[in-house]
C-alpha cells in the first residue's frame, strides 16, 4: 500500500487535496528516466453512490488484516477499477508502508475471514488490471500522469 | 593487440559497473524482504530525492512501456490461474456436500 495524494476527478492530471491509502498494483515502471506507480484508489469513507459507480470491485478490508504502519480508520475501502499512474515523487507519494496481512497461505492461516477477503480479491483483480491498460495507454498517448479524463469516482 | 583487447575488456567492465551504479543509486535500495499487499511477494524501500520513503516490489528497471505491460499481462495470467483453482475448489466442494 501508498500513500498518495490521488488525484480528483476534476483535475485528473494533478495531486489531489487530500491524502489516500492506495493499493499499488504492481513493481515500479522507469520511463525516460522518472519512475512511476500504479495505485488503486483507497477511501475510509464509504457510500451508495461510490458502491453503484463501482458495483462488485470495491475491496473491504479490516485494518487488523493489514499490517504496518497502522490506517488512520478501522476500515479502508480499494475501489479496484479506479486507478492512476502517479509519479514517485514527494508531491504524489507519501511516507508509509504496510500490506495487506492475508495474500499468502502462512498469513491466511485458517482463518476463515482472511481466506474470504483473499477470494474476493482475487476475484477482483481482473478489472484492476484492465483498468491499468487503460491508464498506460493513455499515458503512452499523452504522457500525462493521474486518472484517465472523464472518469467518475461517484 | 592482446593488451588493447585487454583494455577495451576493462574499459566494458568499468561502464558497466558505472551504469549498474548510476541505475541502482538512482531511486531504490533493498530493505529486508517482506510481502507486499498486491501480486508481487518482496518489497523494496523507496526513497525521492526529498527523502520521502515509501516500499514497492522490486523492479529492474524497465525503460519501455510495452515491456511492463507484459509484465502486468503475466499476473493477470498468474490471477486467472487462481481463480480457476478457486471455482474448481467450489465445484469439488459443491459435488462433496451433495446428499448420497
Amino acid at each position: 500500500m501508498l500513500k498518495c495524494q490521488f488525484p480528483y476527478d476534476d483535475a485528473p492530471h494533478s495531486p489531489g487535496p487530500k491524502t489516500h491509502f492506495c493499493l499499488a498494483v504492481d513493481a515500479l515502471l522507469e520511463y525516460r528516466g522518472r519512475t512511476y506507480v500504479v495505485v488503486a484508489y483507497g477511501t475510509s469513507r464509504i457510500d451508495d453512490d461510490l458502491l453503484d459507480a463501482h458495483q462488485g470491485v470495491v475491496l473491504t478490508v479490516k485494518s487488523s488484516f493489514i499490517k504496518g504502519d497502522p490506517l488512520p480508520k478501522d476500515r479502508g475501502h480499494f475501489v479496484l477499477d479506479h486507478v492512476a499512474l502517479l509519479p514517485l515523487t514527494e508531491e504524489w507519494i507519501l511516507p508509509f508502508h504496510a500490506e495487506f496481512d492475508f495474500m499468502t497461505k502462512e498469513q491466511r492461516g485458517t482463518d476463515p475471514q482472511r481466506y474470504e477477503i483473499w477470494r474476493a480479491f482475487e476475484f477482483s483483480k481482473s478489472v484492476m488490471f484492465r483498468a491499468t491498460y487503460e491508464v498506460l495507454d493513455h499515458f503512452l498517448k499523452t504522457k500525462k500522469v493521474g486518472i484517465l479524463p472523464g472518469t467518475k469516482l461517484r | 593487440m592482446k593488451r588493447n583487447i585487454t583494455r577495451l575488456v576493462l574499459l566494458a567492465a568499468s561502464i558497466a559497473t558505472r551504469t549498474a551504479a548510476q541505475v541502482f543509486k538512482r531511486l531504490i535500495h533493498f530493505a529486508s524482504p517482506s510481502t507486499t499487499a498486491a501480486i508481487v511477494s518482496t518489497a523494496v524501500k523507496v526513497v525521492t530525492e526529498s527523502g520521502a520513503t515509501g516500499y514497492m516490489a522490486p523492479s529492474v528497471p524497465i525503460e519501455a512501456l510495452p515491456a511492463w505491460k507484459e509484465k502486468i499481462k503475466r499476473a493477470e495470467r498468474s490471477n486467472r490461474e487462481t481463480v480457476r483453482r478457486l471455482l474448481a475448489d467450489d465445484e469439488q466442494r459443491d459435488i462433496n456436500a451433495k446428499p448420497v
